[in-house]
């Protein structure tokens, strides 16, 4: 039963790591990317990118308050551009692991047999 | 193959986990073959990286070289072993996890699934699936008892033993004050009536056992489901088990508020979890998110931010009160309205503004009111030391603030208390649609001041009644958590079920759950003095306290008590005598009250008391304050002949319009346990009279300040002199007792009471006349009451029974009673030792003798 399940879990590991271990992976990188978007409140400051901060209704205000909203929601979303970029590279980490290593474990024992 | 299914959305959820001794055999080898596979992974990477580090230890450095990762090497080869190595195990573990579903998430609304049976075509989800392991323990133990036993069927009740080794099932048990050594034995005897057979099955009832516990889950909003869900169903679907957990004393509404206990501090910890993580994206303070709001430094000095209190996590968990809330959100979406919530204080007006609050920061609330914040504005901070100008100034800017600002939803307590002069500004302010308030109110307040103001037209009522028991129980029990904590004592659930009870029954002033949560909090305190940490509150300490607080006796009927119950004729006949039916029919109707056999939204008994004057009415009346209200003090007493006019109402309930409220009902308010005696009850109003058949009927009188005084823990005593003429002419001719009652009822005294009235006295009950033995022993009381009082000073009496009969002889009168007799021993025998006593003839240790010709001093022996 053990040798059974053994030979299944390292037979079975690529199915499993480019099928359902793939989808379950993504996920969590989903979740984390909403959870970082969900504190930065992007979509709350590009909805009131015209609306004055702190009442404050004079041109003077509007147009500061503009220009800070505008830097704030760049500045945000570059943040969150990295943070995605991040994760990109994570995900392309998860698919690269396991020829790499397997590439890298034969090409090393052959070398020097 | 599954007989029954449940259907949520259109996902069918069966029972397909195969039960038999292989199938459970082969899972456990799963188990132990999944553990013993990553043991194998893990010995093989960590001795591999054992190598590699040994191996680069001395020469760190290696690792940064471009020979290393290129030229070939064995150490290389290792670290690209140990990344599969890394991989493996990361899917061995993936793949291990047992639990691939979940249940699906219940919106508010949503029905019930019902069990209905399995149909076989589509997919299916197999609930096993969806067991965390201890529950799915708990079936395996199911069948393996089953086994063991070699029954041909796994019946709830192998489940319900199998899951009594759960943690909150335990518990559950533990509160219940039910010890596994009382169930174990007739479990057993239960067990070897099953039927027997070479194979064992999992019988229907077994399934439906856990297809309930999963629907449990849905309903509780779980992801999976636990082996305390199972324990419950397995107790609801096991007659045998419920009627056993009866006889100890556990019914099965006592276990379902049991459960729901173990619910709500699971719930609890729950919800703080998921609380602390919502309440990360809300901002503290002034600002919004959109950062639109303004500085609002007036309106901060005279209030309390709700949500940032909730935020730090300061407010305690709202246990029901949806509509409450459903109907809030409706009238504030609805627009251009604001929302008074109007109960009675302590039944969790403020509770219900903390939970809006916590919504709030959790933004599960409607639009209008996402990212706001919640401000309460304290009325008395606002007005005090201040004009009515300056306080309308503050009042002003401190709108104009929240409606600049925008973000704010105001908040405020107490509406009544709120001056004429700064409602209008509210009004004005509220209905201009700038922000929305919550108030909270009391009936009164509503009434008084906010209905027919102007205040009534923005505020809309929400009515917030007071919790029925059940959910008392359910609210202090989310509070005797804290309580429990704070003491180190813990709370059986027959302690938490009888504070709600005997407050609502006995603590008329105040309102549920307030009331029982703080008799939980002084229970807990007085147990803790006296028993030290970790003591165990019961029922008895509790009904111990409220005893003390009310005056009332509502401790368990003791040994000792139920043998004054059961000779309480003769602890009456001690002080009255004769009277013989209406000793006993007063005696049967206490019994009933202390056995609680009495219905419990009556007074518990009414007597009116028929006969001449002077033959033990008031005599009786204040032995029975006695013997059981504990005192003679324990009685209200009223003379109905000062009631002789209609306008006389305004005594007995108060005048309407001002606060304080009338004789008769103030001191029965402030003596709710207590026998009352309406003294000549024939001579007051027809009025006034009509105003007891209320009484006499449900227990209760409003009095004018509209508060309702409770009767049904006094005893009502009506007596009359009317028909004594007839009653004493009727004992002449010997006419029987029965017949004198009937005469009396159908003739004599139709003129003087509506038959309504005579009809609610639990018992009319007819004083005979005295006759000449029952003088005599009257007389010999007396005496003996004298005794008593020369006693005390160090002197002796004594009366010959001769000179006795002669004083009682002299004495008896049969229109008066005992009254002459009693003006008789005082003339003869108290004015006789007064005097002698003040001419200093009788000294300490000497005894007076009564003589025929008046009394004689003997001289004790000088010491």
């Amino acid at each position: 039963m053990v040798l059974q399940m053994l030979f299944l879990r390292i037979v079975g590991f690529p199915i499993w790591w480019y099928g359902p271990g793939l989808a379950l992976f993504l996920k969590r990188l989903l979740q984390t990317a909403g959870s970082l978007a969900e504190s930065l409140a992007l979509k709350v400051w590009m909805k009131n990118l015209f609306v004055p901060m702190y009442g404050d209704t004079s041109f003077a205000g509007r147009a500061i308050s503009f220009g800070i909203r505008l830097v704030m929601i760049i500045s945000r979303t570059v943040g969150l551009f990295l943070y995605a970029i991040l994760l990109m590279v994570l995900f392309v980490l998860y698919l690269v692991l396991p020829p790499i290593a397997v590439l890298g474990f034969f090409y090393h024992a052959l070398g020097s047999l | 193959m599954p007989r029954l299914s449940v259907v949520i959305g259109k996902q069918p959820y069966v029972w397909a986990e195969e039960m038999s001794a292989m199938a459970i055999a082969r899972r456990s080898a799963k188990a132990k073959a999944e553990r013993a596979v990553g043991v194998v992974f893990l010995v093989v990477g960590g001795i591999s990286a054992v190598i590699v580090l040994l191996s680069v230890f001395f020469d760190v450095g290696r690792f940064a070289t471009k020979t290393f990762w290129f030229d070939s090497n064995w150490t290389a080869a290792l670290v690209f072993f140990i990344l599969i190595m890394v991989c493996l195990i990361f899917s061995h573990i993936a793949q291990g996890r047992r639990i691939k579903h979940v249940i699906p998430v219940r919106h508010l609304g949503d029905a019930l699934p019902q069990i209905g049976p399995f149909q076989a075509e589509g997919d299916r989800v197999d609930i096993a699936e969806l067991l965390d392991k201890p529950a799915l323990g708990v079936v395996d133990q199911a069948f393996k008892l089953a086994r063991q036993f070699g029954h041909g069927q796994v019946d709830p009740l192998h489940v319900f033993i199998a899951s009594l080794s759960d943690d909150n099932a335990s518990a559950v048990l533990g509160r219940l004050q039910i010890s596994f050594e009382k169930v174990k034995d007739p479990l057993a005897r239960r067990l070897t009536t099953r039927q027997l057979a070479p194979e064992t099955v999992l019988s229907e009832a077994a399934e439906h056992v856990l297809l309930s516990a999963f629907i449990n889950a849905y309903q509780q909003g779980r992801q999976v489901v636990n082996a305390f869900e199972i324990f419950y169903e397995a107790f609801g679907h096991d007659d045998f088990v419920q009627e056993l957990f009866y006889d100890l004393g556990v019914t099965a509404g006592q276990m379902a508020n049991m459960v729901e206990w173990v619910r709500i501090h699971e719930k609890t910890r729950e919800q703080y979890e998921a609380f602390r993580r919502a309440a990360q994206f809300k901002p503290v303070g002034a600002m919004n998110r959109s950062m639109t709001a303004v500085a609002t430094p007036t309106l901060d000095a005279f209030s309390v931010d709700l949500t940032t209190v909730a935020v730090q996590g300061r407010t305690g968990i709202l246990v029901g009160r949806e509509k409450e809330l459903e109907e809030v959100f409706r009238i504030i979406e609805g627009g251009r309205q604001s929302a008074v919530l109007v109960g009675q204080d302590g039944v969790g007006k403020e509770a219900i503004l903390e939970g809006i609050a916590v919504l709030m920061v959790e933004e599960r609330v409607p639009q209008v009111l996402q990212d706001k914040r919640l401000v309460r504005v304290s009325l008395p901070h606002l007005v005090s030391g201040a004009t009515t100008e300056q306080a309308q100034e503050r009042l002003m800017l401190a709108l104009m603030e929240a409606s600049r600002s925008g973000n704010i939803i105001l908040a405020f307590s107490d509406l009544d208390e709120i001056p004429v002069e700064l409602s209008a500004v509210l009004v004005e302010f509220l209905s201009r649609g700038n922000t929305f308030a919550v108030a909270t109110t009391t009936p009164r307040g509503y009434t008084a001041t906010i209905e027919r103001s102007i205040l009534g037209r923005v505020f809309e009522k929400v009515l917030v009644a007071e919790p029925d028991i059940d959910e008392s129980i359910r609210v202090l029990e989310s509070k005797v958590l804290a309580i429990e904590y704070d003491q180190h004592v813990s709370f059986t659930y027959l302690a938490v079920e009888s504070i709600v009870q005997l407050t609502d029954r006995f603590m008329h002033e105040t309102y549920l759950p307030q009331k029982a949560i703080e008799v939980a909090k002084e229970v807990a305190v007085m147990v803790a003095k006296e028993r030290g940490q970790n003591a165990v509150i019961t029922s008895d300490d509790a009904s111990r306290l409220i005893a003390q607080k009310t005056g009332i006796p509502i401790t368990r009927v003791a040994e000792q008590e139920k043998d004054t119950l059961l000779h309480l004729e003769e602890r009456l006949h001690g002080r009255v005598v004769g009277q013989e039916e209406a000793v006993e029919a007063i005696a049967s109707a206490l019994r009933r009250a202390r056995t609680q056999l009495r219905s419990e939204d009556r007074p518990m008994a009414t007597f009116l008391f028929l006969g001449p004057t002077g033959v033990g009415k008031t005599e009786l009346a204040k032995t029975v304050a006695e013997a059981y209200f504990g005192s003679e003090d324990n009685m209200i007493r009223l003379d109905m002949s000062e009631y002789q006019t209609q306008d006389s109402v305004v005594r007995l309930i108060g005048r309407p319009g001002q606060d304080e409220g009338g004789l008769f009902t103030e001191a029965v308010r402030q003596q709710p346990f207590a026998l009352i005696l309406l003294d000549e009850f024939e001579k007051a109003d027809p009025g006034i009279l009509n105003l007891f058949l209320q009484v006499f009927d449900d227990g209760r009188l409003t009095d004018a300040a509209g508060r309702t005084i409770d009767f049904t823990n006094t005893i009502l005593v009506a007596t009359s002199n009317a028909g004594t003429s007839y009653i004493q002419e009727a004992v002449k001719q010997q006419t029987s007792l029965e017949d004198i009652k009937t005469h009396l009822l159908e003739e004599e005294l139709k003129g003087i009471y509506r038959p309504e009235l005579l009809n609610r006295f639990d018992g009319v009950i007819v004083f005979k006349p005295l006759t000449q033995e029952q003088t005599v022993e009257i007389a010999k009381r007396m005496i003996a009451q004298v005794a008593e009082r020369l006693e005390a000073k160090g002197m002796h009496f004594r009366a010959s029974d001769e000179v006795i009969a002669a004083l009682a002889h002299k004495g008896y009168d049969p229109k008066f009673g005992a009254r002459p007799l009693r003006r008789l021993v005082q003339e003869e025998v108290d004015n006789t030792i007064a005097k002698a006593l003040l001419e200093q003839e009788v000294r300490r240790r000497d005894t007076i003798v009564l003589e025929a010709s008046g009394i004689r001093i003997e001289k004790a022996e000088a010491l």
